[in-house]
């Protein structure tokens, strides 16, 4: 019964992840509690854990986090046709807000007001982005690895001028030849644990009635 | 190229690059945006401000703002086509996901701990931090030396612009304030003071 969502028209999912984008401001944390009460509490689409392994899976798949989420979810409930409902759904509401901004955005070019407002928000943007990058590089120093890899994508783009899209190629690049190296090294015993995650772990076999 | 097909193709490629987030995202928008005269610097501080308090991801807002803009400037005559613009833009950044998702979905959820996959965001992880440090710092620098990396030593920076960025890095890297506070409140100075 719980791997079995409950049933879900195209149009019960595109209203709700049209709930969901409508509120969904800053960025694909802030997406977590939306979706708990709406898709959990509300519909009771999927477990909250459920929910939780969409998103940690979101975040390794090529794309944007949020459109990720919602597509995973759209395709437990209703494969294909799912994925479609849910991402037309979260980007509903976005799509006219910024529509709204670009139209009025001509209109206003000259208006003194908004020039003295955007003055101040462009700022206000640098400072935020500064802030965020603080917060991620505490996270990242705390391994010799995430210190070294940091400081050398920043200083390849900054200093040198490489383009970002090749620094990420290059990363994954060097992840797949890191994954190499160590399993060439030592075959037998890293393979196992590390396929082994999808299974349950043994004591709970044992529990079985 | 047609208009459109660029534009498709540029956002695609956004999309199919973003990997843990929007955040590693803004120097690769930023660069493809820039580079191609589509927005310069100034336009997509505003639209990053935008996006954060709009609703929605931030590349989402930003393909459906620029496939506007984009459009709209090839063909003046026409917001309707302008709005056909802003609709590809957006569906564009969303293709890479369907695609994914659609054909490698259960062989990426089988896979999610193999050492492979957990070996590449072991190295992208902090590689996204660097990207992020990158695009602060060069937005910084926009905003303070007008984009010009050697005016760092030679003058001052723009000091009201200096006191509102140090004031929404400390909001952000050591309070729990919303980002969309921090934004709306620079928007308010910046007014305020404009009245003066």
């Amino acid at each position: 019964m719980p791997d079995k969502p409950q049933a879900a028209t195209l149009r019960q999912i595109f209203v709700s992840f049209t709930k969901v984008g409508a509120v969904l401001f800053g960025g694909g944390y802030a997406m977590l509690p939306l979706l708990e009460r709406e898709v959990v509490n509300k519909r009771g689409w999927c477990r909250l854990e459920e929910m939780t392994d969409y998103y940690a899976m979101s975040q390794l798949v090529p794309g944007v986090v949020a459109i990720n989420t919602a597509m995973l979810i759209g395709h437990h409930l209703r494969g294909f046709l799912g994925t479609v409902a849910a991402t037309l759904g979260v980007v509903f509401a976005p799509f006219f807000a910024i529509l709204a901004y670009a139209v009025a955005f001509d209109q206003m070019a000259g208006s003194k007001l908004l020039n003295d407002a955007m003055s101040g928000l462009r700022p206000a943007v640098a400072g935020l982005m500064l802030g965020v990058a603080y917060t991620l590089f505490c996270r990242s120093r705390k391994t010799r690895l995430g210190l070294v890899v940091s400081v050398l994508a920043a200083a390849l783009v900054l200093g040198f001028g490489v383009s970002a899209v090749r620094v990420i190629l290059a990363g994954v690049a060097a992840g797949v030849l890191w994954y190499a190296a160590t399993t060439l090294r030592k075959k037998p015993d890293l393979r196992a644990p590390a396929r082994g995650d999808a299974r349950p772990p043994a004591p709970d076999l044992n529990r079985e009635p | 190229m047609n208009i459109f097909l660029k534009l498709a193709y540029v956002f695609f490629k956004i999309g199919i690059l973003t990997v843990g987030g929007g955040l590693a995202m803004i120097p690769i928008i930023q660069y493809e945006m820039v580079s191609r005269g589509w927005l310069d610097t100034q336009q997509f501080l505003d639209i990053l401000g935008i996006a954060q308090m709009t609703p929605g991801p931030m590349s989402v807002n930003t393909a459906t703002f620029v496939g506007y803009r984009v459009v709209g400037s090839a063909y003046p005559h026409s917001v309707w086509i302008a709005v056909a613009g802003a609709v590809v833009g957006t569906l564009a950044v969303c293709a890479p996901s369907l695609l994914c998702i659609n054909l490698f979905g259960a062989f990426w959820r089988r896979n999610r701990n193999h050492l492979c996959m957990v070996r590449v965001f072991d190295i992208l992880r902090p590689l996204v931090t660097g990207l992020v440090i990158t695009a602060a710092a060069l937005l910084v620098l926009e905003c303070l030396w007008g984009g010009e990396s050697k005016a760092v030593l030679q003058r001052l920076p723009d000091l009201p612009a200096a006191a509102l960025v140090a004031g929404a890095f400390f909001l952000t890297a050591f309070t729990k304030v919303s980002p969309v506070y921090v934004l709306l409140g620079g928007a308010g100075v910046g007014a305020l003071f404009g009245l003066l």
